[in-house]
């Protein structure tokens, strides 16, 4: 049966739906896939910012787990509203609402996918949507789920954000999609006397910590945000590498944001991809020839 | 039609086993890279060693932004320029020793996000570090090279002779001082230029490119490429002008410059505008 026979073939049981636009559908056929359908997969969590028995700070009656780091305050006793110390502390249970509510969506994808007898889903789009009024989160994943003829479907299909050409140049390099992956740090920062004046700009310059009196600051490095941020940064990596099982995560996106609370910045960094395999030894591709196109305008 | 893709499918479809469980226990591999750039690294020589990422956040001394007045002339702030480049090199400094733990020559590609706020200034930088497949070429220089030079741009590079240095960094702010009342009042009402803005923003760029220059002197540099220009009034500050400024440093590494000889091409698909209307005869 050739691409196109194999393509049009589902049509006659009933038509198939896919997220492909026109261009993606020709590669996807010059593969050898076929659409078989639209699929789907979400999850919606409840969203707590600070946890159960814990208070703004991460204290209280829970228990803090994972990354954290205090820092004490130099001044000695100033008066009541004076932070006496500063916290960098991990959201774990942030983390785990955010990745169990991913896995949900992704098995739910899976699973229908699989129901459709497919071999992969590819060209996945996803949704998040945080409801404030509920307090709860939406993940959402959406892609097509394709076949191929000649090949038994593995026992769970691969996943990959990839799809029209560059899910072909990524075949033809040696590579096969295995899974989309995710991984997410949330760091919480209570700032510390030190850095609240540092992030007002107040205080004076040149003096070192052991110079510094009540209201003098020191200029330079804001150490403890900094410090949460690169936290931020390699936990999100540390988190994800044990997923790849030896593979490689291609195409990664990772995302920082941080926005402001009371305490300070509470910063989420969120790395995502797709795990693939070399499935055969890499074959180099012959030197690009550097080309100008004559275009009017 | 491709033949050869369909079976390549089905081999690597069959590869990934009846469970998908994973063939190999060698390390992980992160990268950031596009199927195109990694094809194109490859092709080089080279291939991803690891996602890396560079951050600082640095305070600005109080008052450092205050109108500054009585002064008639255009006033540096020193306190803002410092911070911006020590942050700049805190995070350099920081991705290289990211890139060196995950046994890189250097990093390409790096993405570059400033953002200077009311009394600090932060840098985050991400990128991928990248190491050679053959273990002959191991570059000679002690320390890895940090670019924001695409994995295209610096195939480029390097085919024309050249390599990148460092990520080199400038930066000026200058205080535009205030109109007095009596220029206010003679100006209103007509659009006429604004001297104080103009040379603020003048010895900002002065400053920023000159420190550019100066960071790419020190590492020997023949030239700066690919430069970006973040410039302007500040949001939260309108009177202070900022001019920070960021390119890759080059040397030569090719005994001359090698011309790349690029072929001419004539595309044959015109995009053109599909009007339905038109072919109705509307």
């Amino acid at each position: 049966m050739t691409n196109a026979t194999a393509a049009s073939a589902p049509i006659a049981a009933g038509a198939w739906t896919s997220g492909l636009s026109t261009a993606e559908f020709a590669a996807t056929l010059e593969a050898g896939l076929t659409p078989l359908g639209f699929v789907q997969g979400c999850s919606v969590v409840n969203w707590n910012f600070y946890g159960f028995g814990l208070n703004s700070l991460g204290l209280g009656g829970g228990q803090l787990s994972g990354y954290s780091e205090q820092y004490s305050c130099p001044h000695g006793i100033v008066s009541n509203e004076h932070r006496r110390y500063g916290l960098n502390y991990e959201k774990t249970w942030l983390e785990r609402a955010y990745k169990s509510s991913f896995a949900a969506a992704k098995e739910r994808l899976v699973n229908e996918a699989r129901a459709m007898g497919a071999c992969g889903v590819i060209d996945i789009v996803e949704r998040t949507e945080y409801h404030s009024e509920s307090g709860a989160f939406e993940f959402t994943l959406n892609g097509t789920a394709v076949g191929l003829s000649g090949v038994a479907p593995p026992s769970t299909p691969f996943t990959t954000y990839l799809a029209g050409q560059r899910f072909n140049r990524l075949i033809e390099a040696g590579f096969v999609p295995v899974e989309i992956t995710l991984a997410i740090s949330a760091i919480g920062v209570y700032s510390s006397c030190v850095t609240e004046y540092q992030l007002r700009g107040a205080g004076a310059t040149g003096l070192g910590f052991g110079q510094m009196s009540y209201g003098a600051i020191p200029a330079g490095e804001i150490t403890q945000i900094t410090n949460a941020e690169i936290a931020a940064r390699s936990l999100v990596r540390e988190q994800l590498r044990p997923q790849l099982h030896g593979d490689i995560l291609h195409g990664a996106l990772l995302k920082v944001r941080s926005h402001e609370s009371a305490e300070g910045p509470q910063i989420e960094a969120i790395l995502q991809g797709t795990r693939v395999r070399q499935y055969r030894d890499f074959a180099p591709i012959a030197p690009p020839r550097p080309v100008i196109r004559l275009v009017d305008r | 039609m491709n033949e050869g893709l369909p079976k390549d499918l089905r081999a690597a479809i069959t590869a990934l086993g009846a469970t998908g469980a994973a063939s190999t226990t060698a390390r992980s591999i992160t990268s950031d890279l596009s199927i195109d750039e990694t094809l194109l690294l490859h092709q080089m020589g080279f291939g991803p060693a690891d996602l890396v990422t560079g951050f600082s956040i640095v305070a600005i001394p109080y008052g450092t932004f205050l109108n500054q007045y009585g002064q008639s002339e255009p006033v540096d702030l020193p306190g803002a320029t410092n911070a911006t480049l020590a942050a700049f090199t805190n995070a350099i400094e920081r991705m290289r020793d990211e890139c060196q733990r995950a046994g890189g020559i250097g990093v390409v590609g790096v993405e570059v996000k400033v953002e200077v706020a009311g009394s600090s200034v932060s840098v985050a930088l991400s990128g991928t570090a990248i190491n050679p497949l053959a273990s002959g070429q191991r570059r000679t220089k002690a320390s890895p090279f940090v670019t924001d030079l695409s994995v295209r741009d610096y195939a480029l590079l390097t085919r024309a002779g050249w390599g990148p240095l460092e990520l080199v960094i400038g930066a000026g702010f200058v205080a535009a001082p205030p109109q007095r009342l009596g220029q206010v009042m003679s100006q209103a009402r007509q659009n006429v230029e604004l001297p104080n803005i103009t040379l603020a923003l003048q010895r900002a760029r002065e400053q920023g490119m000159e420190r550019m220059q100066q960071g790419a002197i020190a590492h020997h540099a023949a030239g700066v490429v690919d430069v970006t220009i973040i410039d302007g009034p500040l949001g939260h500050s309108h009177h202070v002008c900022a001019f920070i400024c960021f390119g890759t440093a080059i040397e030569l590494i090719a005994e001359r410059h090698q011309l790349i000889e690029p072929q001419l091409i004539l595309p044959l698909d015109d995009s053109f505008d599909f009007e339905a209307t038109a072919l109705r005869g509307d």
